[in-house]
């Protein structure tokens, strides 16, 4: 009887205990959290894009970079983007293209203004809050291209120079050469081959402000290198004869030296963070270049 | 079966008797863990004791030409006491039915100056009364709703059906059912599992320390026996909630030979949870279970399937969808013959895992992994001591495609046999100490044999069973690796794979240990300390890019806490209230991890290191009216804070106006903040209607988070939410039975 009596006061005294704590727990406490950490980097933007002397309007990308990249939070983007021409003195506001990938709103400002050879600009972008960001983008001096092709030759044997003149790598110039073709069986295949990944020998890069790019090569060999054929572990390379492959054009691309973010990248000091910006400046020019078919 | 025959033996050289006990319910179902204890004749003390296994059997050796008295003891059912002789050179079965009866609450403790139990150091045993007694917004319990009570088991958050087990991930356990392979067998919300309180006879939790015969798991070892249908009557029932509507059958289809039991449970969440305010829920799931069972004179069989499907999104607002289903087929025969000097099992059987992740009707990840498998279990004695020993022939195939918005497709498909070994010895030196060494090696054509060695102990330093001291350590080793985007919490997707060749194999070192202590009638406390060293483990390479990387780097883990619980049960009346605390701790090379941080190496805590945890169960009987009470708290998950994104184009190769752009995350230090405290109580009221012998009904009603909690679930790294658990969600439900 003591027993049960005593099992009956644990029993009450332990449910008495259960809830007392368990209701301690009801008062409210803090459940809020901070998901994002803005603190000393407001105003900050990744602007992605090109200026091109080339092209009749250019694009560069703004993006939010407290806007998760979410249909509602990437529709609307209130800032006013400058384009400011520092050798000129010139400013010009560009306009907002909006366009939606997938459920992604993208900004893109354009320009539509003829571009000059070695200038300099600087990108300027002011949201409602008065926090600006910008980036830096220079485009570099025209190169004068000079071009050395024996048609005599058949293709297969013939051997291209170019000579491409002023180019300042020591800046952080760089060029890019593309090449395109009529090939049997493929409409037309354009191809892009960077300095450092061809052959040895393919081209040479003389060091200093005015440099020169001089680049040699086989049309054939360039042809397959564009097409990935005729190395290691790839199809067998084909032949410019056989193919009849009467016509290379080349098309250069010499950018200027890259621009940076005129604010610090996002980071705390502690954290390695990514590199919200890039546009750069730069030009292009295209050469035919006949190639002789006849295999005599 | 040559080999069977071969190692097994017959009984030429047996020079003493066996006494073999079978143990059984009224429908001849096999009774797990009840105490079976051998006096002989006259004595007012036993002389030996054994626990019956997931067969209903365990046997006593080495006796002499005798009269013995057995008593047989389980909670639930009625006492057995009665007499036995064993002849010499004689393998004898006993076959003893136990009689159900409600007042019988305790199991005999063993006391006094007598041989030991099994050291259970790390072992949770999990019976269908245990699962009864959480609310879990059905009429029946339920598995998963049980584990979230247990210290040291971790969900993040309330649905994705992902358990970490004292700092291991859900790639590091095991889950056996009936000893298939089962990858996931936990449902879309966390208070389901494939296994409801009527289909099950046992669970084992091993969360550490656990001995050879368990191969392949680095972490825990999860092991659940289904129960076998009733050989003598048939009986169903049904029951309904707004959540989860399932049916039970069992029954002979040869009376005292062979019976079948069937469950099936479909989820009617995303249809009613709506209602009442409540928030809707688009989650759908079922599960199917069956078990055959052939009971011989000197055998028993089954063949075991189960089939399950998950299909639904975490984040309600989110276009992601997640599924993933199991199937499962096996056979185990358990083999005790009179000529045969020890008894054996044999297990074959095959389970697929599929898992998946879908946008807006594209399936853009999905995985897989094909295993089948030929398990023999035999027994003999060795040096006067008793050897268990094995083998698992297990093939498995991994398969994934990950077709990504923004990335190039990538593609996994291999096959791998991994053959597994073990042997492990009993070892008694002293009436008050027990030593159990084993050792085990899994080989594979990929990489060299593991070895893998391990040992328990137990002490009984006051010379009875009320305090033990037990002490489990060992090597772990696991072949197969599961890949998960840890940065975000709002995906289980999981790609499993053979570990890369070349890279060594994920390993741990695991020491627990426990002191458990009876104080008086009624009263149980355990407390376990652990520590797991986990060794090359694969995490998947961190990018700002929000894809998920099958490419990792090798991080190590130390996870070491400690456990507290205590239990008081009484005729009506059941508490317990388990604390853990626990450390998780990771490191990597920071440029191998491909974190954004300075520091060469790169420590951190991982999404599912919770600190604290304290869970409280009451149960207690008002007249005819059984009520439950469980409350959770759990300290703060971590997790990551942004500092921005990006939209990256690669310039100068793509145009603004003409591509998306990457969408970049640009985090902070990963995982240098925490969630908020967790903590919810939930409740429930049952009461049966016995009409008369053959129908019950079963009603109950209650709620999760009675008090309507806001508990945050995870932030979503790619949106900024905030997505929350389940918020207040009241429910009722009833169970009709036909026996």
């Amino acid at each position: 009887m003591n027993h049960n009596r005593l099992n009956k006061t644990i029993q009450k005294n332990i449910s008495k205990a259960f809830f007392l704590i368990a209701s301690l727990f009801f008062v409210a406490c803090d459940n809020s959290i901070n998901p994002i950490n803005t603190a000393g980097l407001e105003g900050r933007y990744s602007i992605y894009g090109t200026l091109n002397v080339s092209e009749p309007t250019n694009y560069i990308r703004v993006y939010d970079t407290f806007k998760p990249p979410t249909e509602q939070a990437t529709e609307e983007l209130n800032l006013s983007a400058i384009l400011n021409n520092k050798k000129a003195g010139s400013k010009e506001e560009l306009d907002n293209e909006i366009i939606q990938f997938e459920e992604i709103y993208t900004h893109n400002f354009f320009t539509k203004t003829s571009l000059d050879y070695n200038s300099e600009f600087v990108f300027f972008v002011e949201d409602e809050e008065g926090f600006e960001d910008s980036v830096q983008i220079f485009i570099p001096r025209k190169a004068n291209t000079i071009i050395t092709n024996n048609t005599d030759r058949p293709c297969n044997l013939n051997t291209i120079t170019l000579n491409v003149s002023p180019i300042n790598f020591l800046i952080g110039e760089t060029t890019e050469i593309g090449v395109s073709f009529e090939w049997v069986g493929i409409e037309r295949f354009h191809g892009t081959a960077y300095g450092d990944l061809l052959n040895e020998g393919f081209n040479e890069v003389k060091s200093g402000a005015d440099s020169s790019w001089v680049i040699t090569f086989a049309p054939n060999k360039l042809i397959n290198e564009a097409l990935g054929r005729g190395g290691p572990f790839e199809p067998p390379a084909i032949s410019c004869i056989d193919e009849n492959i009467d016509l290379l054009k080349i098309r250069i691309k010499h950018y200027g030296k890259p621009g940076f973010g005129l604010k610090q990248p996002i980071s705390d000091g502690e954290l390695i963070s990514v590199n919200g910006k890039r546009v750069l400046g730069l030009y292009e020019q295209e050469f035919e270049l006949p190639l002789n078919t006849n295999p005599d | 079966m040559f080999l069977l025959f071969a190692i097994s033996g017959p009984i030429f050289s047996q020079k003493t008797g066996v006494l073999r006990i079978m143990v059984l319910e009224e429908g001849l179902q096999p009774i797990t863990g009840a105490t079976v204890l051998l006096y002989e004749k006259d004595a007012e003390d036993f002389s030996d004791y054994c626990i019956s296994n997931i067969d209903g059997f365990c046997e006593f050796r080495d006796l002499k030409d005798s009269l013995y008295t057995i008593r047989i003891s389980f909670v639930g059912f009625k006492a057995y006491t009665g007499d036995i002789s064993v002849n010499f050179e004689q393998n004898k079965l006993e076959t003893i039915t136990l009689m159900e009866s409600n007042n019988e609450l305790e199991e005999i403790l063993i006391v006094g100056n007598r041989k030991i139990t099994t050291g259970e150091v790390g072992i949770t045993r999990v019976t269908p009364e245990d699962l009864s007694r959480i609310p879990s917004m059905s009429v029946d319990g339920d598995l998963m709703a049980y584990i979230r009570t247990v210290s040291g088991m971790v969900t993040v958050g309330d649905q994705g059906g992902d358990l970490y087990i004292r700092g291991g991930t859900p790639a590091q356990n095991q889950f056996l059912i009936d000893k298939i392979p089962i990858v996931k067998p936990f449902h879309f919300l966390n208070f389901f599992s494939a296994l409801p309180e009527q289909a099950i006879n046992n669970i084992e939790i091993m969360a550490g320390g656990f001995d050879n015969q368990y191969m392949g798991s680095s972490s825990a070892v999860i092991d659940a026996s289904l129960k076998a249908g009733d050989f003598t009557k048939y009986s169903t029932s049904v029951s309904f909630s707004p959540y989860l509507s399932s049916l039970f059958f069992e029954g002979p289809t040869k009376k005292n030979a062979r019976s079948i039991m069937l469950s099936g449970r479909i989820s009617t969440i995303d249809t009613y949870s709506g209602y009442l305010g409540t928030q809707e829920k688009d989650i759908q799931f079922y599960d199917l279970i069956g078990r055959y069972s052939i009971q011989g004179g000197s055998f028993n069989c089954n063949v075991s399937s189960i089939l399950t499907n998950d299909r639904g999104r975490i984040n309600q607002q989110s276009p992601d969808y997640l599924s993933w289903s199991n199937f499962g087929l096996g056979g185990r025969c358990f083999g005790h013959d009179e000529s045969f000097e020890h008894p054996y099992s044999v297990s074959i059987g095959l389970s697929e895992y599929k898992n998946s992740e879908e946008r807006n009707n594209k399936t853009e990840r999905e995985a897989s992994v094909l295993q089948s498998y030929m398990r023999v279990d035999l027994h003999r004695g060795l040096f006067g001591l008793r050897m268990d020993y094995g083998f698992n022939l297990l093939v498995q195939r991994f398969r994934a495609r990950i077709d990504e918005k923004f990335t190039a497709i990538r593609d996994l498909d291999r096959l791998i046999s991994n053959v597994q070994l073990y042997a492990k010895t009993e070892w008694n030196p002293s009436g008050y100490i027990q030593v159990l060494p084993g050792i085990s090696s899994q080989i594979t054509s990929l990489y060299p044999p593991t070895f893998e060695p391990r040992i328990r102990l137990l002490f009984k330093p006051l010379k009875n069973e009320r305090f033990q001291i037990n002490l489990a350590t060992g090597l772990y080793s696991q072949v197969m690796d599961g890949i998960t985007d840890e940065r975000d919490a709002g995906t289980t997707f999981t790609v499993y794979r053979p570990n890369e060749e070349g890279k060594p194999l994920p390993t741990a070192t695991h020491f627990i240990f426990g002191v458990r202590n009876r104080i008086g009638k009624g009263w149980k406390t355990n407390i376990e300390g652990y520590y797991k060293d986990h060794r090359n483990i694969p995490v998947s390479k961190w990018t700002p890019e929000s894809q998920l990387q099958i490419n990792t780097a090798l991080a190590n883990s130390e996870n070491y806490g400690f456990d507290v619980n205590v239990e008081y049960s009484s005729k009506g009346f059941y508490l317990y209230t388990g604390y853990g605390w626990s450390t998780s701790k990771y490191s990597a090379e920071s440029d191998d991890l491909g974190a954004w941080i300075k520091e060469p190496i790169f420590s951190y805590s991982p999404p599912h290191d919770q600190r604290h945890k304290l869970n409280s169960i009451m149960s207690f009987d008002i007249g005819a009216f059984k009520n439950s009470i469980n409350w959770e708290f759990g300290s703060g998950l971590p997790y990551t804070q942004v500092l921005g994104f990006d939209l990256f184009v690669s310039i100068p190769r793509d145009k603004p106006n003409e591509v998306s752009g990457s969408p970049r995350t640009i985090y902070s230090r990963p995982y240098g903040e925490r969630l908020p405290v967790y903590h919810r109580l939930d409740i429930s009221v049952k009461r049966n209607f016995v009409f008369s012998d053959a129908v019950e009904l079963t009603a109950e009603v209650g709620a999760i988070n009675i008090y309507d909690r806001n508990n945050i679930f995870y932030l979503d790294l790619n949106t900024l939410e905030r997505v929350d658990q389940i918020s207040i969600l009241p429910y009722t439900g009833i169970k009709l039975a036909l026996k």
